[in-house]
């Protein structure tokens, strides 16, 4: 009863209704959704409590085991967590230590790290004919050169320009039908849930 | 307001097709147990849908079983998509694609480790592998460390989950969620190691990332992943979804076919009249 009934009633008139704030132009819905999406947050809040434990009983275990690697980035990420957390309830999220963490750490980590990717990107580009020697791998990396070529911002003979703007349009197109079927594929599952046919939420 | 109506009205007819493909799945399924056993049962749900449409779902589980037998595990990195945000149905599939393996996993007592870069994820994995081995009344064996939450944002989650497969003895690697271009990172990780690859993504940043190393055995392409769930386990219910699925496309199909004709009609029309 406690494990899927109440569970699944909640899950399935909650989906209903924030479905319908959604879709049904009814200015009621449009409340009860926006208190729902609420709830949902302050909940999600509790979720990142327990995530954040996770983290602190992961690495204090990577800490104290010996013969593994990168203990002290552990203990570094340890004690950055507890710092941060400390900044975040003297101060509150507006604060200025905790605001300075967020710009001047964490922000361009952040984007060092997602420059890395080109790195890793080419170094896979690379691998690209070791993995796949197919004519499909062929056009994969053509596409991906024309579409970089078609990024840098010289003026190409009039022929080029054209093949660039054709497998752009051929690529655009394959984007958007592999979005819609995504799309297609979202409805189902969300419907599944609301139906109570799926119940992720009680690991059935 | 007219998009809206339109949404309503897919919503709806999605809700009614699963509603009747699913009674009908289930009829043929009662049908097939009382003739054939519970085998007849699998072979007609494969049969229906044509088994091995996604040869990468079926890897998963021979991975536990390779892992397992050279003393290594199965990282899964399910990315950062949350309940709360646009993907969180994508990671609520990528769960649903990995039942059997969580469920091998646990009877192995070979548990794979789970990252996630979403706290909502995070709960929802933790479920999944927590009931795979509660069902085997082996509840007492699960490890809570296993299912790790590694960082809040997809760059860094991807950064954190890669070094996980470079520390811990992962075999295989498997990235099946939303992704975009991070998922590069986790790639790279996977081969320096040497483990092996599957999984797939939705976005197409995140899939340029896995197809260079993946083939076509290992990668599952955009919507393929709503099919895990079929894939793995034989429920009616994912059965009926794939049917509704593909009726719901069509509808789109025509839809834009409607669309196209009128708007290249309607001018010549107009200039006719």
């Amino acid at each position: 009863m406690f494990r899927w009934v109440i569970p699944t009633i909640i899950a399935v008139v909650a989906g209903l209704l924030v479905l319908l704030g959604y879709l049904a132009p009814i200015p009621i819905f449009v409340s009860v959704r926006i208190v729902l999406v609420r709830w949902a947050t302050v909940l999600a809040a509790f979720a990142l409590v327990l995530a954040y434990g996770s983290i602190l009983k992961v690495h204090i275990a990577r800490v104290f085991r010996r013969r593994i690697r990168h203990r002290i980035a552990s203990l570094i990420l340890l004690v950055s967590a507890v710092i941060t957390l400390v900044l975040v309830l003297l101060q509150g999220p507006e604060g200025i230590w905790v605001q300075a963490i967020l710009s001047d750490i964490l922000i361009p980590g952040q984007s060092a790290v997602l420059a890395l990717t080109a790195v890793t990107l080419l170094l896979s580009g690379m691998r690209l004919f070791t993995t796949r020697r197919s004519p499909m791998a062929v056009l994969f990396l053509a596409t991906a050169l024309l579409m970089l070529l078609g990024t840098i911002p010289v003026v190409y003979p009039r022929t080029v320009e054209l093949i660039v703007q054709l497998v752009d349009a051929a690529a655009t197109g394959g984007m958007r039908g592999l979005l819609l079927g995504v799309s297609l594929g979202i409805v189902i599952t969300g419907l599944r849930i609301i139906l109570g046919i799926d119940r992720p939420y009680s690991g059935g | 307001m007219e998009n809206q109506l339109i949404a309503l009205g897919l919503v709806l007819i999605g809700a009614f097709a699963l509603s009747i493909y699913g009674m009908r799945q289930q009829r043929k399924s009662k049908r097939a147990r009382s003739s054939d056993g519970q085998d007849g049962v699998e072979a007609a749900a494969r049969a229906e849908r044509g088994a091995g449409v996604v040869p990468a779902f079926q890897t998963f589980t021979a991975e536990v079983g390779r892992v397992a037998e050279a003393g290594q595990a199965v990282h899964v990195a399910l990315g950062s998509g949350g309940l709360l945000s646009e993907d969180g149905m994508v990671s609520i599939a990528a769960l649903q694609g990995l039942a059997a393996l969580t469920k091998l996993s646990a009877a192995y007592d070979t548990p794979p480790y789970l990252t996630t870069g979403d706290p909502t994820l995070y709960l929802l994995a933790d479920t999944q592998l927590r009931d795979a081995y509660a069902r085997l009344g082996t509840a007492q064996g699960y490890r809570p460390g296993c299912v790790r939450f590694s960082a809040p944002t997809p760059t860094l989650y991807a950064a954190q989950a890669a070094t996980l497969t470079l520390d811990e003895p992962v075999g295989t690697h498997i990235n099946l969620g939303a992704f975009d271009q991070e998922a590069s990172l986790l790639v790279d990780a996977a081969v320096t190691k040497k483990a092996k690859l599957a999984g797939g993504a939705v976005s197409p940043a995140g899939l340029s990332a896995l197809y260079p190393d993946l083939t076509e055995r290992q990668l599952i392409i955009g919507e393929e992943l709503f099919a895990g769930g079929a894939e793995v386990t034989d429920r009616s219910a994912f059965l009926a979804s794939l049917a509704a699925a593909n009726l719901l496309r069509w509808l789109v199909i025509l839809g834009i076919l409607v669309a196209a004709g009128i708007s290249l009609v309607g001018p010549l029309l107009e200039g006719g009249g």
